[in-house]
C-alpha cells in the first residue's frame, strides 16, 4: 500500500507540471492582459492613461516578456522560493491574498459539506428502507429542489422572500454592526440566520446526487444474498442497514469526496457573488476577468493539487472502508 | 476727558492688534470631545474656507453616511477629494486648498498662495514645501506612476514647468511661454499638487536612488501594507492615497487605521472625520457634519440597490426604470436629478473610425454624405421608444441645452427619417447598389459595416433595434461585442472599424478642459478618431487640432470662448459621430435622512462627479 501511495505521489509531479502549463497558457489566451483590463477599469472611473503610461505599466508588471518566459519565472519562483508571484490587482503576494479569505472559505465550505452529508445520508437510507412510500416521495422532492433550480436563482428567490417579509436584505454572512463591532454573543442569532441562506442554497445543490446514490446503492445491497443471510441468521435491521449495507453503499459517496476538497478551497462562485459572500470563488472569477494571472493561476493550481490529493485520499479511504478492495490490492 | 479719549484710543489699538481669525468663534463636533486634541481654533487655518452656497442649510453634527460599492478607488476618492482649486457647476474655477492664484503680466509665472496655519490630518503643518516637493520629487521622477501632467507642460515646447517655493505659504509655477489657463488645467489634470513630505520623503528618495528594499520597507511601514513592487506602491500611496490607512490627507475624511475597517478591498471599511479639516460652515462650525462614511463591498449595482431599499445604504445612482421601485420602498428615499454631459446617449452613439486602415472604408467614413445617410435612415422616434421605454427623446450627438455650443439646429441635425434620401446620399458617397440589395464599393468589393462594442453595456440590444433600419437602407452590417479590455486593445491597434456604445462616448462638459473624446490624439480609446494624431489628420480634423493648440496659447477669455465655439462648429458641420437618442439624466436616490444633497448639479469627471455635491456639508436629520 505504501509503495502504491509513493508511486501516486510521484505521478503528481509531471501531472502538476502539465496542469500548471495549461493553466498559464489558457489564462494568457484571451487578447489583452492585466494592463488593458486595468486601464479599461480606470477609464470607466474617468482616469485617462497615455500610451507611454500604458507601456510603462507593462514593463512594471513584466508583461512585456513573452508568456512562456513569464511562465518559467512563475514556476521557478514557486519551486525555489515558494513564491507564487504577486497579484497585480492587490499589489501583494498572491499567497497573502489567498490567505485573507481562506479561513472563512474553509469554515463555510465545511459547514455546507457537513450539511449536505448530514441531510442526504439519512434521507437516502430512509428512502431506501421505505421505497415508494409517501416519505420517499416527499423527501426526494425536497432533495431535488436544489439540483432542479439554479443556485443563484434560488438565492435571489429566498432573499426576495425575506425582504418582502422582513424589509431587510440579508446580503453576506455579517451585518454592518458585526463588521463594525466584531462578533458578539447578541449577534449570534442573526449570524445563524444569515448562514442559513447559503446553507440552503449551496447545500441543497449537492443533496440530490448523494440521496439518489445512497438510495440506489442501499436498495442494491439490500437485495444481495449476504443481506438475506444476515436477516435469516436473526441480525437486527439496524445492524443489517448500518453495519453491512450502508458500509458497502458508501463506496461511490466516498469516491465523490475527491471533488469536495477543491470545492472546500474555493467555495461556490456564482452563488457567493449573488449572496455577497467574502469567500475565495469571487476572487478567482475577478482575477480571471482582470487577467490577474498569477493570482488566478495559483488558485487554479491549488485546486488541481487538491483534486489530485483528494483522489488519492478517496482511494485510501475506499480501501479502508471496503475489505474487498484491500484484498484485491493484496492479490 | 483727555484721559478718557486716550483710554479709548488705547483700547482701539489693542483691539486692532488682535488677528482677524481670533474674532471668529469656531465650534467642533462632539465627536472630538475628550480626544485630547488642541482647541478647534488652533486646528483650523487662520482663514478657513467657508462653505456657504445658497442651497446649504446649517447642519448638525453626528451619524454615519452609509454606502456600498463594488470597487473603492475613485468611487471613494472623488467625493472627498480636495484639489488646490475646484470647479463650480457653472464651469468656473474657485480656490479651494489654495487661497488664490495670480499670474504675472505675461502669464509665464503663476503664484499660488496657500492658507496659513492649515494642517494635514495628522496635525503637521501643510506648507508650500509639500506642494513643491511633490512636483519636484514625485512628479518629475514619476514616482506616482503618472509623472508630469499636461497642465505642467509648456504650451509650445512641452518642457516641464519649474515649481519653486517662495515662503511657507507661497510657491510659483514658471513656464517658458504663457500658460493662460493654469488653475483650470491643474484642476482637470492633477487636482491636488501636494503630498505629505514628512511622511513620504524617505520612501520617495529611496525610489529615486533605486534602493528598492528601503523604499518598500518605508512604504509598507507607512500604510501597514505588503507591497512587493515599487512602481505599484508609488502609484497606490501617492496617487490613490485616500485608499490607504496612515497616509495623512487634507480631505474631510481619512481611511480608518483600525483593523477590520482599514482595507477598502475588504468586506467593510470606514472613513472617519479629519480632526484638522480646514472648512467651516457659515456659523463657524468645523466641517464635516457627519462623523464617518462607512463602506460595504458588494458584487454589483443590483446589490447596492437592494441595500438602498432596506436602508443599509444611504445613497446610490439608479436607472430610470428602477425609480418606481425605489419610491415604493419602505425606506423614504428622495430622487435628485443631475444633468449629464454626453452628446446623445452613449448607448446609441455610433462612431466611425475616420483613421481606419482600409482605404475604401476610410474614404467612405470621411465622407459627410455617408454619415448623413447613416443618420437619416433610422426612425429615431421608434428607436427612442424601444430603446428607452419612452424615457428618452430622439436626438443627435450634440451638446445638451445649456452647454456651450448648443443650438436647436445642431440638436436636430440629420434626425429626420428618410430612407430614399439616405440611399441617394450613399450613392453620392460612392457606394453602388449590388444585386443582393446591399451597397458595394465602386470597385465592386463588398461593403460590410463591421460594428463592435463592449459586452454587457446593452449595445447588443441597441444593435438589434438599429440593424433592420440599416439593412432596409442597403447597408450590410455585422456585430460583435467583447470584453472591454479586448476592445481597448483593438482601439490602440487601430483595429476597430465602427463602434456602437463606445468605450469613450463623445461629449463632455467642455471641449477646452476635457478634450479627450473630442480632439483627435488626446486619448487612446476613442473610436471615432482611433489612432489619428496631428501627423495623419487632414481637412477639418487638422483644423480642429490646430484650433485646440491655439487655445493653449490664448489668454483672453472671449478669444478662448470663440476658439471653443469654432471647434464645436467644426463638430456640428461634420457630425463625425452619430447618436440616435438624447442623453438621459443621472438620478441619485438618497435616503430622506441625508440633508444638503444638491439637486440639479452636473455629473462630470472634471467636476469630480459626486465630489461636486460636497459631502462635507451633508448632515443627518432622522
Amino acid at each position: 500500500m505504501l509503495s502504491y501511495i509513493g508511486k501516486r505521489i510521484l505521478m503528481f509531479i509531471p501531472t502538476l507540471i502539465i496542469i500548471s502549463f495549461l493553466i498559464f497558457f489558457i489564462i494568457q489566451l484571451p487578447p489583452g492582459d492585466y494592463v488593458t483590463s486595468y486601464v479599461a477599469a480606470m477609464a470607466a472611473e474617468g482616469e485617462i492613461f497615455t500610451a507611454e503610461q500604458i507601456a510603462d505599466l507593462r514593463v512594471q508588471f513584466g508583461l512585456d516578456d513573452p508568456w512562456f518566459i513569464q511562465y518559467f519565472n512563475w514556476v521557478k519562483g514557486i519551486v525555489t522560493e515558494g513564491d507564487f508571484g504577486y497579484s497585480f490587482e492587490y499589489g501583494r503576494d498572491v499567497w497573502d491574498v489567498i490567505m485573507d479569505r481562506l479561513y472563512l472559505t474553509l469554515a463555510v465550505s465545511f459547514i455546507i459539506l457537513i450539511f449536505q452529508y448530514g441531510v442526504s445520508l439519512p434521507i437516502g437510507i430512509y428512502c431506501a428502507n421505505h421505497q415508494y412510500s409517501a416519505g420517499d416521495y416527499v423527501l426526494s422532492f425536497f432533495g431535488f429542489i436544489g439540483t432542479a433550480t439554479p443556485n443563484f436563482l434560488l438565492a435571489i428567490i429566498i432573499m426576495y422572500y425575506i425582504y418582502v417579509k422582513t424589509g431587510n436584505v440579508y446580503l453576506g454572512l455579517f451585518s454592518t454592526e458585526m463588521l463594525q463591532n466584531g462578533m458578539r454573543w447578541e449577534y449570534v442569532p442573526e449570524f445563524l440566520g444569515r448562514c442559513a441562506i447559503p446553507l440552503i442554497v449551496i447545500g441543497t445543490s449537492g443533496t440530490c446526487g448523494i440521496i439518489r446514490t445512497v438510495r440506489a446503492q442501499m436498495l442494491d445491497e439490500q437485495a444481495r444474498q449476504y443481506t438475506l443471510c444476515a436477516r435469516a441468521k436473526g441480525c437486527s435491521e439496524w445492524t443489517i442497514t448500518y453495519k453491512y449495507c450502508l458500509r458497502a453503499a458508501l463506496n461511490p459517496v466516498v469516491s465523490g469526496l475527491a471533488g469536495s476538497l477543491r470545492t472546500i478551497f474555493s467555495g461556490s462562485t456564482v452563488s457567493a457573488i449573488v449572496m455577497n459572500l467574502a469567500i475565495q470563488g469571487p476572487v478567482l472569477l475577478a482575477a480571471l476577468k482582470s487577467q490577474d494571472m498569477y493570482l488566478a493561476g495559483t488558485i487554479v493550481l491549488i485546486q488541481a493539487v487538491l483534486v489530485l490529493v483528494g483522489t488519492l485520499l478517496s482511494d485510501i479511504a475506499l480501501a479502508w472502508l471496503d475489505p474487498r478492495i484491500r484484498f484485491a490490492e493484496r492479490s | 476727558m483727555k484721559k478718557l479719549i486716550s483710554l479709548a484710543l488705547a483700547l482701539l489699538m489693542v483691539l486692532s492688534m488682535i488677528p482677524a481669525s481670533a474674532e471668529a468663534t469656531y465650534t467642533e463636533a462632539p465627536y472630538w470631545a475628550d480626544k485630547g486634541l488642541p482647541p478647534v481654533a488652533e486646528r483650523l487655518p487662520l482663514e478657513p474656507m467657508v462653505e456657504d452656497a445658497a442651497y446649504l442649510e446649517i447642519g448638525t453634527y453626528g451619524g454615519e453616511l452609509k454606502r456600498a460599492a463594488d470597487t473603492g478607488n475613485w468611487g471613494n476618492g472623488k467625493p472627498i477629494e480636495e484639489g488646490l482649486f475646484r470647479f463650480k457647476t457653472d464651469g468656473t474655477v474657485e480656490p479651494n486648498v489654495a487661497k488664490k492664484a495670480e499670474p504675472n503680466a505675461d502669464y509665464t509665472v503663476w503664484t499660488i498662495y496657500l492658507r496659513e496655519g492649515m494642517k494635514w490630518s495628522d496635525g503637521v503643518p501643510f506648507t508650500a514645501e509639500d506642494c513643491v516637493w511633490f512636483y519636484n520629487a514625485v512628479c518629475l521622477n514619476k514616482v506616482d506612476g503618472k509623472g508630469v501632467r499636461d497642465c505642467h507642460k509648456d504650451a509650445e515646447t512641452k518642457n516641464p514647468a519649474k515649481v519653486e517655493k517662495v515662503d511657507d505659504y507661497t510657491f510659483t509655477v514658471t513656464f517658458e511661454t504663457p500658460k493662460y489657463n493654469f488653475p483650470a488645467d491643474l484642476t482637470v489634470d492633477l487636482k491636488w499638487h501636494y503630498a505629505p513630505k514628512h511622511i513620504f520623503e524617505k520612501m520617495v528618495q529611496a525610489v529615486i536612488d533605486g534602493d528598492t528594499e528601503t523604499a518598500l520597507a518605508e512604504g509598507n511601514a507607512i500604510c501597514g501594507g505588503s507591497f512587493v513592487d515599487v512602481g505599484k506602491m508609488g502609484k497606490e500611496l501617492l496617487y490613490y492615497f485616500w485608499n490607504y490607512p496612515g497616509v495623512p490627507t487634507l480631505n474631510p475624511y481619512v481611511l480608518s487605521t483600525e483593523a477590520g475597517k482599514n482595507n477598502i478591498k475588504g468586506e467593510y471599511y470606514e472613513y472617519v472625520r479629519n480632526p484638522y479639516y480646514w472648512k467651516v460652515d457659515a456659523n463657524g462650525q468645523q466641517l464635516p457634519y457627519i462623523d464617518k462614511i462607512t463602506g460595504l463591498t458588494v458584487s454589483n449595482v443590483d446589490q447596492q440597490l437592494m441595500l438602498l431599499l432596506d436602508g443599509t445604504v444611504d445613497f446610490q445612482t439608479v436607472a430610470m426604470e428602477d425609480i418606481p421601485t425605489v419610491l415604493e420602498s419602505k425606506t423614504k428615499i428622495n430622487i435628485y436629478q443631475w444633468g449629464t454631459t454626453g452628446w446623445g446617449d452613449t448607448g446609441s452613439q455610433l462612431h466611425f473610425n475616420l483613421n481606419v486602415d482600409d482605404a475604401n472604408l476610410k474614404a467612405l467614413f470621411n465622407n459627410k454624405d455617408f454619415r448623413q445617410g447613416m443618420s437619416i435612415c433610422v426612425d429615431r422616434e421608434e428607436v427612442a421608444g424601444i430603446y428607452s421605454g419612452g424615457w428618452c427623446l430622439p436626438g443627435q450627438a450634440a451638446p445638451q441645452i445649456g452647454a456651450l455650443g448648443y443650438s436647436e439646429e445642431w440638436a436636430n441635425q440629420w434626425i429626420e427619417y428618410d430612407v430614399n434620401k439616405a440611399k441617394t446620399l450613399f450613392e453620392q458617397a460612392g457606394l453602388v447598389m449590388g444585386s443582393d440589395n446591399f451597397y458595394d464599393f465602386a470597385d465592386g468589393t463588398d461593403f460590410v459595416l463591421n460594428i463592435v462594442s463592449v459586452a454587457d453595456n446593452g449595445a447588443a440590444d441597441t444593435y438589434k433595434i438599429l440593424e433592420p433600419y440599416f439593412r432596409a437602407a442597403g447597408i450590410k452590417c455585422t456585430f460583435k461585442d467583447s470584453d472591454r479590455g479586448n476592445i481597448d486593445n483593438d482601439l490602440m491597434a487601430n483595429a476597430v472599424q465602427c463602434m456602437l456604445s463606445p468605450v469613450t462616448g463623445i461629449g463632455d462638459v467642455s471641449i477646452a478642459l476635457k478634450p479627450n473624446a473630442m480632439i483627435p490624439g488626446k486619448a487612446t480609446n476613442v473610436a471615432w478618431y482611433g489612432t489619428m494624431k496631428k501627423e495623419n489628420a487632414t481637412g477639418d480634423l487638422l483644423k480642429l487640432i490646430e484650433l485646440y493648440e491655439q487655445l493653449a496659447k490664448t489668454g483672453d477669455a472671449a478669444a478662448r470662448q470663440d476658439l471653443e465655439l469654432q471647434m464645436l462648429k467644426l463638430h456640428q458641420e461634420n457630425q463625425w459621430t452619430l447618436a440616435y437618442v438624447q442623453s438621459d439624466l443621472q438620478y441619485w436616490a438618497v435616503n430622506d435622512r441625508i440633508k444638503n444633497f444638491p439637486d440639479g448639479a452636473v455629473a462630470s469627471d472634471i467636476y469630480r462627479d459626486l465630489g461636486i455635491a460636497h459631502c462635507q456639508c451633508w448632515f443627518i436629520k432622522e
